[in-house]
């Protein structure tokens, strides 16, 4: 899979979304689907945005809101030092 | 008996061949057209809409991949988010990989190797409702 990484927001016209992972794969880039909807979103990243390619909101798309640095703990905290840590386990 | 045992060798090699290949053939979507639609099928029959990703996003059809199935990787909603000092939050000296997000003036941690088994996030950064994808 290509590793990629990127925060999208999950606001369209009015409505909050849930994403997940579709099950399927394009060019070995995961396609995301939304609980709402059963949309299809794939990743442009040339355009940083996630693209609705099928169902309800076609030919809408959702934008990248912020970057997502790669790092260790150690060095993200001694950088950050009011990091919270997100339990997603 | 040699020669015995190497006809047998060859027979289960064979036979590994063969199940390896219906394996694959079992991956394999089924592309359906019906009434100017195109589908892809996955293994539990359930049929996807891809028509506009092939007309407008020159998608290719046979290009889908079907991996673990829909629900086998569930997000997270709403996670914990955890101060420091709270319990599970992680000591300073911990080197484990990480992706940092800052927004609205708040820094958070997600565990690689958490994420990568859940692939998204939907959560909240003050008032900015996200999706941290991975």
């Amino acid at each position: 899979m290509i590793d990629l990484a990127a925060v999208y927001s999950r606001e369209i016209g009015g409505n909050i979304l849930t994403l997940a992972a579709s099950g399927w794969t394009y060019a070995f880039t995961f396609v995301l689907y939304d609980y709402e909807t059963e949309s299809l979103w794939y990743p442009n990243i040339t355009e940083n945005k996630l693209e609705c390619i099928s169902g309800f909101y076609e030919g809408k798309s959702l934008k990248v809101v912020s970057s997502v640095k790669r790092s260790n703990w150690k060095k993200w905290k001694t950088s950050n030092p009011d990091t919270k840590w997100l339990l997603t386990n | 008996m040699q020669k015995l045992n190497f006809l047998l060798i060859f027979i289960l090699f064979t036979s590994c061949s063969l199940i390896s290949e219906e394996k694959s053939a079992d991956s394999q979507i089924e592309i359906i057209e019906e009434n100017d639609k195109v589908f892809i099928q996955d293994r539990t029959g359930k049929k996807w809409d891809v028509t506009s990703a092939i007309e407008k996003y020159e998608m290719k059809a046979d290009k889908f991949q079907f991996g673990l199935g829909t629900d086998a990787i569930p997000p997270v909603i709403n996670p914990r988010i955890l101060k420091d000092g709270e319990a599970g939050y992680p000591s300073n000296s911990d080197e484990s990989l990480i992706l940092g997000v800052t927004m609205s003036k708040d820094a958070r941690a997600y565990s690689k190797n958490q994420l990568s088994r859940r692939e998204v996030v939907n959560e909240r950064f003050s008032t900015k409702t996200v999706a941290v994808a991975y």
